[in-house]
């Protein structure tokens, strides 16, 4: 359960990017976080899984207040997400199997164990016959595709994706949002920042999705 | 704790490959932190057992007692009280004038003088050998001696051997303080090569932050790496101090023949070695540590 409490951020320098936010997430939603480039999606994200704190308001994880955690509790929260990210974030010098390999490795995963869920969540992806392939010779699709593998690995609860098809073209791209629809189908939370809500819904999703949409900075109902 | 230990062997194996990838560079750095190692660490040692090998030879210092000419029965008594109960001699003789007198009458090379001379010049004198070899010590008691009643001259004979022990521990404070340059260039060597290292990974670094990696997970392998150069600069530094006293010790046989003397360098023994790696891992962290929680600190 993810519960934003009149949070705002603001950056030093700018102009406030997120102001009064109040929302609430139930575990295993579907939840899309819409708005044009620079309404604050990319921010809320940020928030939801700690890699910014707010400048104001309460964000509740679990039930535990994260708008103040001290910096050695920080990697900790966020473990519990896997997060896919607009640029894949991903190691060129590193291999598929070892960039999928790393959140294990931060975790201290045994390297037997590691193995299995490495490949079984390349599996999943589409990706398990390229274990050896470097991420520079793939396509974009591919890459994305790897970047999930890398934040499903470690079996998150929730799972925060930052417009996770916005340089696809539309097969590749409702190929990656399959991906995401049969996470959420097995109860993982899913959050997905996205300039409009997808033409691609099952319509057995509809039922637990969620909408925030926002418009400079503010959360419009 | 299984984890743990299998983090740990995963970082190694991690920066060993690394280092192997990067052989040349790795060897250089290891190089020069042997050299930086080795220099003061060989030079405390030679000074030390030159030190110990004088401290332990025939050329004992002495303390001459001259006394004065027109010293009567009783003070000559007294000083020889004095001398008995004193507790730093270690031995003492008495030369009489008249012994002197002939002794130089007897001597070639001083006959002649003595034979020009016509009354004997020369005083009573006791030889007084000090238990300790040490110079502060033995001064002490010279000066001391001086002031006893009926002593002319306290003369200390052995000023080649003090003038050369002020050299020797002039020589070993130099090398406390090469110790100390050293350290810092050290630590200077190790920190550098590790912040460039950081540079060059910090795509890796901040990627594994975001997705939960402990600032200890992310100094891990630094300094690991910092440690190993450490290690191996420690296992070069004995290497060329073995070397380095070898050589020495061809031409110190040499000189020590001609003074009919068994003085030869010792090599550094598995304790040196010891030493060398618990001074080079310990610096390497440090090294390592110092950079990366710079580094760290501007990432964030």
């Amino acid at each position: 359960m993810i519960k934003f409490d009149q949070v705002s951020k603001r950056y030093p320098g700018n102009s406030t990017t997120l102001s009064n936010i109040s929302f609430e997430i139930e575990s295993g939603k579907l939840v899309f976080v819409t708005g044009i480039s620079g309404a604050g999606k990319s921010t809320l994200l940020k928030l939801i899984a700690g890699l910014e704190q707010p400048s104001g308001g309460t964000v509740l994880i679990n039930n535990q207040n994260v708008s103040h955690l001290n910096a050695a509790a920080v990697p900790f929260l966020r473990r519990k997400f896997g997060l896919v990210f607009q640029d894949h974030k991903l190691l060129y010098d590193r291999n598929c199997y070892e960039n999928v390999a790393l959140p294990l490795y931060i975790n201290g995963v045994s390297a037997d164990e590691a193995a299995s869920r490495i490949r079984a969540a390349l599996d999943k992806v589409g990706l398990l016959n390229k274990e050896k392939v470097m991420p520079i010779t793939m396509s974009g699709g591919e890459q994305q595709r790897l970047a999930i593998a890398r934040a499903i690995v470690s079996r998150p609860d929730c799972l925060i994706a930052d417009e996770p098809t916005g340089n696809l073209d539309e097969g590749y791209a409702n190929n990656i949002m399959d991906l995401f629809y049969d996470f959420q189908r097995v109860g993982v939370t899913v959050i997905i920042a996205t300039h409009e809500i997808p033409q691609y819904l099952p319509e057995d999703l509809k039922a637990q999705m969620q909408i925030l949409h926002l418009n400079h900075g503010e959360l419009v109902l | 704790m299984k984890s743990w230990a299998d983090q740990q062997v995963q970082t190694i194996a991690l920066v060993t490959e690394r280092m192997w990838d990067k052989k040349l560079s790795s060897l250089l750095i290891m190089l020069v932190i042997g050299i930086a190692l080795c220099l003061p660490a060989a030079m405390f040692s030679v000074v030390h057992q030159i030190q110990t090998a004088l401290g332990s030879t025939d050329h004992k210092p002495e303390i001459s007692l001259y006394l004065k000419m027109d010293i009567d029965e009783a003070s000559k008594h007294a000083i020889e009280q004095h001398l008995k109960q004193h507790g730093d001699i270690a031995e003492f003789r008495f030369v009489s004038k008249t012994t002197a007198w002939e002794n130089m009458k007897e001597d070639s090379t001083q006959k002649e003088a003595a034979d020009a001379l016509s009354i004997n010049p020369l005083p009573d004198a006791y030889f007084v050998v000090p238990k300790k070899v040490d110079s502060d010590r033995i001064k002490q008691m010279q000066k001391e001696m001086q002031s006893w009643h009926g002593v002319d001259v306290a003369q200390l004979d052995s000023k080649w051997l003090e003038r050369l022990d002020t050299i020797l521990e002039l020589a070993k404070n130099l090398s406390h303080l090469l110790m100390l340059l050293f350290s810092v260039a050290l630590l200077a060597i190790i920190g550098n090569t590790i912040r460039l290292q950081f540079l060059t990974q910090r795509e890796e670094i901040e990627v594994s932050k975001l997705i939960g990696a402990t600032h200890w997970f992310i100094r891990r392998p630094f300094l690991y790496a910092g440690t190993l150069y450490g290690v191996g600069g420690a296992i070069f530094a004995y290497v060329l101090w073995v070397g380095a006293i070898a050589f020495f010790n061809i031409s110190i046989t040499d000189i020590a023949d001609l003074y009919a003397s068994q003085f030869h360098l010792a090599l550094p023994g598995i304790g040196a070695l010891f030493l060398l790696i618990f001074t080079g891992a310990g610096l390497g962290w440090l090294g390592a540590f110092a950079s990366i929680q710079h580094s760290l600190v501007h990432i964030e």
